[in-house]
């Protein structure tokens, strides 16, 4: 458009984006060059159009859109982590007492018993009662 | 100095480890510049808000990537960059050409007014229109993310240079459209009664 060698320099003025020197430079250019002039005036318009669009269309609720999606995502970890563990407990519950049913009806002695003897032994060696220890039998034959 | 601000390599780490202070720090200052940068490249208000968020939460999910090898405004605008180029190729494989041209009208509801700036706002947009793809995205991403030459490199993979000359023309082109609208190169300027 124009012929200016010095038109670049009159839109990086623009830009901000020349040294002090330059940019009193290029000012003293323009008072001088009606082209540099004139695309200085065009790159000013051009600005303040810019900057009304940028007022006009403003992100309103962006940043709270963004920070409830990372809510919802760290909900959602928690979640899964959950919905996996649930599972996982019953699973253990489940298998615990199919083994103690089973190990029941070997010949061995039965790991309830196992446990409950254990348990005597320390007991005796604290001082305990043969009722409770009867009672703790009792429950560990019910698992 | 670009539309985003450096950020301490520690306040990084605190949010890339899941620190909800640094997290939400980064997100306000972040959200505007990476708004506008998907308005600049969709110009589309309400495509761009949704490539943002998601923009967004690209970034914070792979701030561990982060090396420091470039500015993080540039890194985060790259990261930006991919999504909303990924977006435009699949809005035009699927031919949607709903997209409203950018402007303030779009924006803003329309007063019946018809004032001298009103006009000038028109022909201005008018002039932007008939812009190449490629210059009127140069100038959106300047004047409208408000992107320095270096972050603008970043974000479409060449050299500061070649951001500087483009811009050149597209500004130039800018002028070239304005005058044979019939506005005179030297005219007075008429922005300042926008
Ligand atoms: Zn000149």
């Amino acid at each position: 458009m124009g012929n200016c060698s010095e038109l670049e320099k009159a839109y990086m003025f623009g830009d901000g984006e020349l040294p002090p020197e330059e940019a009193a430079a290029a000012i003293a250019h323009a008072a001088s060059c009606p082209d540099c002039a004139a695309a200085m005036e065009t790159h000013e318009r051009v600005k303040t159009y810019f900057s009304l669009l940028r007022q006009a269309a403003r992100p309103v609720g962006l940043e709270a859109s963004v920070k409830y999606a990372l809510r919802a995502a760290a909900e959602e970890d928690i979640g899964i982590l959950w919905r996996a563990m649930v599972p996982a407990g019953a699973l253990a519950f489940a298998t615990l007492g199919c083994w103690l049913l089973l190990d029941s009806w070997t010949d061995q002695q039965p790991l309830s018993d196992m446990i409950v003897d254990r348990g005597s032994a320390i007991y005796e060696v604290i001082g305990g009662t043969d009722d409770l220890l009867r009672q703790l039998k009792l429950e560990g034959q019910d698992l | 100095m670009g539309a985003i601000p450096d950020f301490p390599p520690e306040k990084l780490e605190l949010a890339a480890s899941g620190d909800s202070a640094a997290t939400e720090e980064l997100v306000r200052a972040l959200s505007a510049p990476v708004y506008y940068f998907c308005l600049a490249i969709l110009k589309n208000g309400e495509q761009a808000e949704d490539a943002a968020q998601e923009a967004l939460l690209k970034v914070l999910s792979s701030l561990v990537s982060f090396k420091g090898k470039s500015a993080f405004g540039s890194w985060v605008y790259s990261v930006a960059s991919n999504h909303c180029l990924d977006l435009a190729r699949k809005n035009s494989r699927r031919r949607e050409t709903s997209l409203e041209e950018l402007s303030l009208s779009g924006f803003e509801p329309c007063d019946g007014s018809d004032s001298e700036a009103a006009a000038a706002r028109h022909s201005l947009e008018a002039a932007l229109a008939e812009l190449s793809e490629e210059h009127r995205t140069v100038i959106n991403l300047r004047e409208l993310a408000g992107m320095s030459y270096g972050e603008i490199a970043a974000a479409t993979s060449c050299s500061e240079g070649t951001v500087k000359s483009r811009l050149f023309r597209a500004r130039e082109e800018l002028r070239r459209v304005l005058a044979a609208r019939g506005e005179k190169p030297d005219a007075e300027p008429v922005a300042k009664e926008l």
